[in-house]
C-alpha cells in the first residue's frame, strides 16, 4: 500500500526541478502534496492523510 | 569507500539483522551517469559487513525483465529486498546523511517490520489508497 523511494536531488536535477525541489529534504506525496523539512511521525502521517483525503 | 571506523559501527548495528536481504541494483555499463559505480562499490562493501546482505546487480539497458519486475525508472538504483519487496527505493548515491537513512532501512527490512509506532500503523491500516511517497535530500 505504501511505497517510497529516496532521491539524491542534485543527481536528478530535472526531477527535483518538476517537483520544485528548493529546500531539503522535501516529501512528496503521491506527485501531488508536498511538505519540507524532517517532521515527527504523528505530523509526518498527518501529511500523508490530508494528502490521500482520509 | 566506507571508513574502517563506520565499518565496525555498521558491523554492529547489523547483528541486528534477523532476515536475508537483498540489496538490488540497477547501473549500466554503456554511458553509465555520474556516480553508479560509487553506489556499486558501497553495496557491494555493505555486503561484506553481514552474511544476511547479499548484492544482485543489474543492467538497466540490458536487464529489462528486472527492470520491469522492480518498476525501476532511473539509475543508479537501489531496492531493499527483505522476505518480500516492501516497495523501499533509494536513487542516486546514498552518502551523507542518507547513508544512515540506508542502514536503519536495511535493519527494518531484514526484520519485516517498519519500525513505527503501534498508533501509526493502526492509522495506516486504515488508509483508503496507495501511496507512494519521495523524499529529496542532498549528500551534504
Amino acid at each position: 500500500m505504501i511505497t517510497a523511494e529516496a532521491v539524491e536531488a542534485t543527481e536528478f536535477p530535472e526531477m527535483s526541478q518538476q517537483f520544485m525541489v528548493r529546500s531539503v529534504p522535501k516529501i512528496v506525496i503521491n506527485d501531488d502534496a508536498s511538505f519540507e523539512g524532517a517532521l515527527p511521525e504523528g505530523m509526518f502521517l498527518d501529511q500523508v492523510f490530508e494528502a490521500v483525503g482520509g | 569507500m566506507i571508513q574502517d571506523d563506520d565499518r565496525q559501527a555498521i558491523r554492529d548495528r547489523f547483528q541486528a539483522l534477523t532476515g536475508p536481504i537483498t540489496l538490488v541494483t540497477f547501473t549500466q555499463a554503456v554511458d553509465p551517469p555520474p556516480h553508479t559505480q560509487e553506489t556499486i562499490d558501497v553495496m557491494d562493501e555493505l555486503a561484506e559487513l553481514s552474511d544476511q546482505l547479499s548484492v544482485k546487480a543489474y543492467d538497466f539497458q540490458e536487464d529489462r525483465d528486472a527492470v520491469e519486475k522492480y518498476h525501476v525508472d532511473r539509475i543508479p538504483a537501489i531496492i531493499l529486498e527483505g522476505a518480500e519487496d516492501y516497495g523501499v527505493r533509494y536513487y542516486g548515491f546514498p552518502g551523507g546523511y542518507e547513508f544512515g537513512a540506508l542502514i536503519e532501512d536495511i535493519v527494518n527490512v531484514s526484520q519485516g517490520d517498519s519500525g513505527l509506532s503501534d498508533q501509526t500503523k493502526e492509522r495506516l491500516a486504515t488508509l483508503s489508497k496507495p501511496v507512494h511517497l519521495r523524499v529529496f535530500s542532498t549528500p551534504t
